[in-house]
């Protein structure tokens, strides 16, 4: 549990709103003005500066880990990304500082103009979902039917790979790809290029060969990619 | 009885005093509901927090408008400052 130096002021006005509503309930003054600007405060200004942090942390928090993996049916995910020994292409990333913790949303996320209310809306379609289905469901049921609602974009893996670097494009299937690669015709995280990135949810597993996990780990610099 | 004479005599009737602990109850609601996402990040208290929890809070604070509303109907709006009395005007033959 991470509470941060906004929750604290968070809490400190949910807690005087409450002290002031819970004297009002007990002693029931009379609502002359003074009481009236008590109460101003009470169930007004410090409530909405509550919500108003509430928000600035709830959003904050549907960035990491913990978040998406609060649904019994991302466990498995939650767990190979967080697997020192796994080499699929979500282990690989969420071990670099720039993924962490919020590896999920990093390469989920909409990169577009309106990128971060469209990631949202997405969830909420997760949200939808999880709780009209698979919530009944347990973790063998649910596998083989999650899918990603929409093909992942090459967009995603271009923001840190931008494809023009020269290590980059000294491998051979990639300058090959090249254009196939920008336009997403042929995906980075496809069978017979680097895999899937969550192989054990796929029936016809696909993970990077030993030599390429072996190139992958030690991370390349930023303009070699 | 139209929607306007509706809330017209529910404005004149309305008990104050009762209005303020219907708003104090959901205030308390909606902040347990709001504290709770501070310490659990889960997806339910999350949501939980942005959206019951800030509805009954703004049920609450709309609770404490409508007492406001209330007293603004039944306050006497005069002056604070008496008017001076006005000076006869000279006439232009003096």
């Amino acid at each position: 549990m991470h509470v941060s130096p906004l929750s604290w002021i968070a809490l400190t006005c949910a807690v005087v709103a409450a002290a002031i509503m819970i004297y009002y309930l007990i002693y029931r003054p009379p609502l002359n003005n003074r009481v009236k600007a008590l109460m101003m405060l009470a169930v007004g200004v410090l409530p909405i500066m509550t919500a108003m942090i509430g928000n600035l942390e709830g959003l904050q928090a549907t960035e990491h880990q913990a978040f998406c993996g609060s649904c019994h049916t991302m466990d498995m995910h939650i767990a190979d990304a967080n697997d020192p020994d796994s080499l699929s292409l979500a282990a690989i990333h969420s071990r670099t500082i720039k993924f962490g913790d919020k590896s999920c949303y990093v390469c989920h996320k909409d990169y577009g103009m309106f990128g971060y209310a469209m990631t949202k809306l997405g969830g909420m379609g997760h949200v939808y979902m999880f709780l009209s289905e698979y919530a009944w469901y347990d973790m063998e049921e649910a596998l083989p039917k999650i899918h990603i609602a929409r093909p992942f974009k090459n967009d995603n893996c271009m923001q840190c790979h931008s494809t023009t670097g020269r290590i980059w494009n000294g491998v051979a299937d990639h300058n090959g790809l090249l254009e196939d690669l920008r336009t997403g015709t042929t995906s980075c995280a496809s069978a017979g290029c680097h895999g899937y990135a969550h192989p054990f949810s796929k029936p016809d597993e696909e993970t990077p060969s030993d030599a390429e996990a072996h190139t992958a780990l030690p991370a390349p610099s930023p303009e070699g990619t | 009885m139209s929607p306007k004479v509706r809330i017209e005599k529910f404005l004149d009737n309305a008990s104050r005093s009762r209005l303020m602990v219907y708003a104090c109850v959901l205030g308390l609601i909606g902040l347990a509901l709001m504290t709770w996402s501070l310490f659990d990040q889960g997806w339910i208290p999350v949501m939980a927090a942005m959206s019951v929890g800030q509805g009954i809070g703004t049920l609450s604070f709309a609770l404490f408008l409508v007492i406001v509303i209330i007293d603004l109907r039944k306050a006497e709006f005069r002056p604070s400052i008496p008017s001076q009395p006005m000076k006869p005007l000279k006439s232009d033959d003096d």
